[in-house]
């Protein structure tokens, strides 16, 4: 048996080959899961107090299932956010059950009429006007405690993240992700506009909306510029508005930020990992222009075939595991998809054996489903 | 008297400025009860033409709700006219993202469009556990139940509320139907629901084949 350093060795090589396009000697598993780490290592989530024991669940099921790389490792609410939350004095999240979750409802602080302001001086609206309506700590504070705070708020314990990443990569658990971001479009939606808002701002004054995600595009760079780049690791950007946009309205004012955001990135040396929530075949023809090296798409609902073969000159793809099937259907079913998948998209290289959508809960798939998939592609040769 | 097909146009293309514009103007002519209830007609017709280029794979969600956005701008102008804008009801629906989801906007897209289509919507909100659902269906005796979810999670929640109402006694005199993300044939089955949807325009011809 080999030393757990070489084996980590080589899936990592596994992992920059893949995200380069070349191919490998078995096919690249990456893992994506969440609150499914405890489950699956017959953990209860309450009795996990310090990150040291969320290190040891991480590696029991790293051990187990032989993954090359897990998009990140489990995230416990209660040590990563909540300590995040209690800073700012609550907000939009709160942590329930051990779980993260956004109050939808708190979501809308930002009204229509107030894009110029943010535009025109984007730091001094984010500051004084927005983000105190969400964070009543940040009301009558002078400038200074209030910057410091929204620091803290943002990073949290940053430093207890990365030494809990490097633990989990220290007992042989390849983590992918480097940072994690969202488009500026969807920074607007997810924080500060809501669905409906957002949407309706497309339509009545698209212009607005495109100026606003590029004034924030340009409020990222300073903040990305601390970042290192690692060829084995990826930034990673959740997309979440799109899917529901028509591709002309994409176009209008989602795009040039995306498209900045993605160009720059790569640039730096970095490599961004796309989560591609729902059905994105409709924006296809501009996701061929993102930069053709450094980038991996992860696909829920479109087929991945079919995406390999239209985006597979751009970006390495990641998914196809489907979660319904791993909870539902039998092991032979279950083998029988990861099959076809290594048969179908692994020759050419640029491809990651994932779960179709992230693994937060105990129904994301019977244990021993996931196990005989692992355990078959761990065995398989290319 | 306003060119009702203009109006179901101007919906069907989003053109909110235009509609609003020509509602505006016909509020100012002193319209009749009669014709303030045509043009919300002609606007709910503009709402199907919504849902036709949605199916068509022309508009996508953000148009929907956007429509709804319209819609709700255009009945709070003629609802002075006529004072209340519902027309003739067809149905009564409780809808609901079951318990520990929070996701807000697929039953939103939904009662948009079953209220365009006249049914009257009790929307319990998000995160709602069995007992919600069973109180408001012991309290308005619908038609339909709705329940949304979009995590893998809310499978089991929409089993137990299913099971809640089984066990109230209340199953027998209501139609289900399930929408969101995870849900499929096989989902609808072990839930115990009677219809199953992806797709709000679908869902909604669904129920409206339950009530005529």
């Amino acid at each position: 048996m080999s030393d757990p350093m070489t084996v980590f060795n080589e899936k990592k090589e596994r992992v920059v080959k893949t995200i380069r396009r070349e191919e490998t000697d078995k096919p690249p598993f990456m893992l994506i899961a969440d609150d499914y780490y405890p489950y699956y290592a017959g953990v209860e989530k309450s009795a996990v107090s310090s990150f040291e024991m969320a290190t040891d669940v991480v590696a029991k099921v790293s051990d187990d299932l032989q993954y090359d790389t897990t998009l990140t490792p489990w995230m416990p609410a209660n040590l990563m956010y909540g300590p995040k939350i209690d800073i700012l004095g609550g907000g939009t999240y709160t942590v329930r059950n051990f779980e993260k979750m956004q109050d939808p409802e708190k979501v809308l602080i930002m009204q229509a009429d107030e894009y110029p302001k943010l535009i025109q001086d984007p730091i001094n609206y984010l500051l004084e006007t927005v983000l105190p309506r969400r964070f009543e700590v940040l009301k009558d504070i002078n400038p200074e405690d209030k910057y410091k705070r929204i620091v803290q708020g943002v990073l949290g314990e940053g430093q207890k993240t990365q030494s809990y990443i490097k633990a989990c990569e220290e007992k042989g658990s390849h983590i992918f992700m480097s940072a994690i971001l969202v488009n500026p479009v969807d920074y607007l939606f997810d924080l500060f506009r809501e669905f409906t808002g957002i949407v309706s701002d497309i339509k009545r004054c698209p212009e607005l909306v495109r100026d606003a995600g590029l004034t924030l595009f340009e409020g990222y760079k300073p903040m990305l510029r601390g970042l290192k780049p690692a060829d084995d690791k990826a930034i990673f950007i959740p997309m979440h508005l799109p899917a529901f946009l028509s591709p002309r309205d994409f176009e209008k004012t989602y795009w040039p930020s995306f498209k900045g955001l993605a160009d720059y990135l790569v640039e730096q040396g970095h490599n961004v990992i796309y989560y591609f929530e729902k059905k994105y075949e409709h924006l296809f023809d501009y996701l061929q222009e993102l930069p053709q090296k450094g980038v991996i798409g992860i696909f829920q609902e479109d087929d991945l075939r079919l995406t390999k073969k239209k985006l597979g000159n751009t970006m390495a793809v990641a998914g196809g595991l489907s979660t319904t099937l791993m909870q539902h259907g039998t092991k032979q079913e279950c083998l029988d998809l990861v099959k076809g998948l290594i048969e179908d998209l692994c020759p050419g290289g640029g491809y990651f054996l994932a779960p179709d959508t992230p693994m937060m809960f105990q129904v994301d798939a019977r244990p021993e489903n996931l196990k005989a998939i692992a355990d078959y592609i761990k065995d398989c040769k290319l | 008297m306003l060119d009702l097909k203009k109006i179901t146009q101007a919906l069907g293309d989003l053109d909110e400025k235009n509609l609003l514009d020509m509602l505006n103007e016909f509020i100012a002519s002193g319209p009749t009860v009669e014709e303030a209830r045509e043009v919300v007609a002609a606007c709910q017709e503009g709402m199907t033409l919504v849902g036709d280029l949605y199916e068509k794979g022309i508009y996508f969600v953000g148009d929907l709700i956007f429509s709804g956005e319209i819609l709700t701008a255009a009945l709070a102008l003629i609802k002075p006219v006529i004072g209340a804008v519902n027309g003739p009801k067809v149905g009564t629906m409780v809808i609901g993202t079951v318990q520990g989801d929070l996701h807000d906007m697929g039953k939103q897209i939904f009662k948009n469009m079953a209220e365009a289509a006249g049914f009257e919507v009790f929307d319990l909100g998000i995160d709602q556990p069995v007992s919600a659902f069973i109180e408001k269906v012991k309290e308005v005796n619908p038609d339909v139940v709705g329940m949304s979810g979009v995590l893998t999670l809310s499978l089991d929640s929409m089993k137990d509320t299913v099971e809640g109402l089984k066990e109230a006694g209340l199953r027998d005199d209501i139609k289900i139907i399930i929408g969101g993300s995870p849900v499929t044939e096989a989902a609808c089955k072990r839930i115990g629901a009677d219809a199953w949807t992806i797709n709000a325009a679908e869902g909604v011809r669904m129920i409206q084949g339950w009530v005529s």
